[in-house]
């Protein structure tokens, strides 16, 4: 990694309507923008080598502190010398704060001022996850971008849950940025929360600005709400949000929606959708997607897509799959 | 040569597998891959292509056996291993109407006109057993089969019958491979004639693996498969019986085993004179976590810190000791996964159930 003052430059290089392509200029890489970051969980892109991702030509990928807190746990990790080291990923890396889990495994999950209780699924224990631990394990994780914890209720919740989430996440994240360590070499993100409400969006939009960080995510979204009020919340953050810093709508998604959130502004995304329907059998190309267990595939030995130069692309058939 | 399930080795993509320079050759396995025969018919008429294609399987050297390597495994003891599952085998019967169940391949120019009908030997068969259950394969479907996926080197059609399988069931075995290998070379094209490896049946009787041995040590064959291996014999007997064998074939003509992947048989069994090993040993070892340590030239390099005390030969990486690692798995190894990743994240890999553990282990 090279070393950057500040760790994080982003410049516009196009725009069309509220579209635009960016460079993003990272501590480990120069990334294109609009980017999507493939989701490696547990420190590996499932199945894959460091080098198969690279050679993929992915930019940023994604690592979750709740899992790697978990395991290895950050002594371990900081030992080994973060992420990058331990993974042997060249590329840039993105940690989120472990607040999705939040969400995703709220039975086991209590929300408190303090932080997040979890229960562990594998073995039952405990682990308090609150600002300032989020922000230790992201530091010794060592990735390019961390995010910020953040109160987050799903996008079907509906009262004053949605209202006290938005400006606990506030809260948070001033406890988030005195509490991070490694400023001149990992970039704080804030993010954006208020549900589906327009009015706590504003809020939260100018509080969130005001904290003057290198980048802003667009939080609390694809999880379920009807699109039609999907595309005016992003569409709204977008344009509220600086012009010259990189912004990132959190786990979205489907090819649809990446291209209709580009064209609102959007710059970076993450979703486990294609590496999750990959396991399934399913491949994503430009014109869909092909469920490649279905007997109609026995039999074809025509390249799925003939301008695809991956490696799938250039070695096997359908068939074979 | 390398172990493949369905078709390919587990856990690596073409690249990968291009990456690792000690291995030669692969085995492609008839008792998985004979339920897809349509699909390779289909594909030599559809693209002129077989096997390496198929399989992305690049410039390695395939082998087509009759038994899966896999139906063997490694005993906690130190002699070899328990019974594989017997396949049954039948006779030729003339009174069988003539085979109908291949689809034809166009590129065999010896094949019998269709008028007429096959020769009773072309008619015998041995037992598949897949995932769906166990099928017939015929003299016709195995040349079909064969001419699809075309592999460098293929086995003569054989049943495979354990080392303390009965007289009787093993005399019949030995009877089987020798006709059922006429048969195969009337159907297949000439040129395909100078691939395929004569088969050494007998089981664990001395005077039956002594003329099975003369029988095709006579036959214009590429090489041969020592049949029965690792179905229960000690190492004694199958020591003694690789001598009585050996002394029949030609020297200049390569041998094939299937079975024993211990490094101390293999040494053994070279010594005997096999030259071509297919084994699944490598693969089980992935599949308990263990990364294979035992060096493999001389002079030895200094032995580290052996965690593994009581078996020096791999190292099992779900051992805490291992978490805060940063060795490669060997060092010194220059395979991909030793040249970029240590030992502790082989060991996160697996403590996590992640699938990158298996590749890197493989």
């Amino acid at each position: 990694a090279s070393f950057m003052d500040p760790p994080l430059q982003f410049i516009v290089t196009a725009e069309c309507g509220r579209a635009r392509v960016g460079r993003l200029h990272l501590p480990h890489h120069i990334c294109d923008t609009p980017m999507f970051m493939p989701v490696g969980t547990q420190g590996t892109i499932k199945g894959l080598t460091a080098h198969q991702v690279v050679d993929l030509n992915c930019g940023v990928i994604l690592g979750n502190t709740y899992h790697l807190g978990h395991r290895p746990g950050p002594e371990v990790m900081k030992e080994l010398g973060g992420l990058h080291e331990f993974m042997k990923y060249p590329r840039a890396m993105l940690t989120d704060s472990g607040g999705f889990q939040m969400v995703s495994l709220l039975k086991l999950a209590e929300i408190t001022e303090e932080g997040v209780t979890f229960q562990s699924p594998h073995d039952g224990s405990t682990m308090l996850l609150t600002p300032e631990m989020s922000m230790k394990i992201q530091n010794a994780i060592g990735a390019d971008i961390m995010m910020a914890l953040d109160d987050v209720v799903s996008s079907t919740t509906t009262g004053p849950r949605v209202e006290e989430a938005m400006h606990r996440t506030l809260r948070w994240i001033d406890r988030c940025i005195k509490a991070h360590d490694r400023p001149k070499e990992q970039n704080l993100f804030g993010i954006v929360q208020g549900g589906l409400d327009p009015a706590l969006r504003d809020q939260c939009l100018a509080e969130m600005i005001k904290r003057d960080l290198p980048g802003y995510a667009i939080g609390g979204l694809s999880g379920g709400e009807s699109k039609d009020k999907f595309w005016p919340i992003v569409g709204q953050c977008a344009k509220g949000l600086p012009r010259n810093k990189p912004r990132y709508l959190m786990g979205v998604g489907y090819a649809l929606d990446l291209v209709v959130c580009s064209a609102l502004g959007v710059d970076m995304f993450d979703c486990v959708f294609p590496t999750r329907t990959a396991r399934f059998g399913t491949a994503l190309v430009p014109w869909g997607a092909l469920q490649l267990k279905s007997a109609e595939y026995a039999m074809d030995f025509q390249p799925i897509d003939f301008n695809c130069t991956c490696l799938f692309c250039r070695k096997y058939t359908p068939a074979y799959i | 040569m390398l172990y493949t399930k369905d078709g390919s080795p587990p856990h690596l993509t073409p690249d990968l597998l291009d990456a690792i320079e000690d291995v030669q050759g692969v085995h492609l396995g008839l008792q998985e891959l004979f339920e897809h025969k349509d699909v390779f018919v289909k594909y030599r008429q559809v693209k002129d292509k077989g096997a390496h294609d198929f399989f992305a399987l690049g410039e390695h050297v395939t082998f087509f056996g009759i038994r899966d390597p896999m139906a063997f495994t490694e005993s906690p003891s130190s002699g070899p291993t328990q019974k594989q599952t017997d396949t049954p085998q039948q006779p030729n019967n003339p009174s069988q109407s003539p085979s109908s169940s291949s689809s034809s391949s166009s590129s065999s120019s010896s094949k019998p006109p269709s008028s007429s009908p096959l020769p009773p030997v072309a008619q015998g068969y041995i037992t598949a057993t897949s995932k769906k259950g166990r099928a017939k394969v015929t003299v016709q479907d195995y040349a079909d089969i064969i001419t699809s996926l075309s592999p460098d080197v293929f086995s003569g059609m054989s049943a495979e019958v354990e080392w303390r399988a009965s007289k009787k069931r093993s005399h019949k075995a030995c009877h089987l491979s020798s006709d059922l290998l006429d048969g195969l070379l009337a159907l297949l094209p000439p040129h395909m004639h100078q691939r395929v490896f004569g088969v050494v049946s007998g089981a664990g009787f001395k005077d039956q693996r002594l003329r099975s041995a003369q029988d095709v040590a006579k036959k214009n064959v590429a090489g041969f498969v020592l049949s029965g291996f690792d179905t229960g014999e000690t190492l004694d007997e199958r020591a003694e019986m690789l001598e009585i064998i050996m002394q029949q074939l030609p020297i200049d003509k390569p041998k094939l085993v299937t079975g024993p992947g211990r490094p101390e048989e293999v040494l053994d069994m070279i010594a005997a004179g096999v030259d071509m090993f297919c084994t699944y040993y490598p693969h089980l070892n992935t599949q308990m976590a263990c990364a294979l340590s035992f060096p493999v030239s001389y002079p030895f390099p200094p032995s580290q810190q052996q965690h593994d005390a009581h078996d020096p030969s791999k190292l099992n990486l779900r051992d805490p000791v291992y978490v805060l690692d940063k060795l490669p798995m060997v060092p010194g190894c220059l395979c991909y996964a030793c040249r970029t990743h240590t030992r502790a994240y082989v060991h996160h890999l697996l403590n996590t159930h992640e699938m990158l553990a298996d590749v890197l282990l493989t």
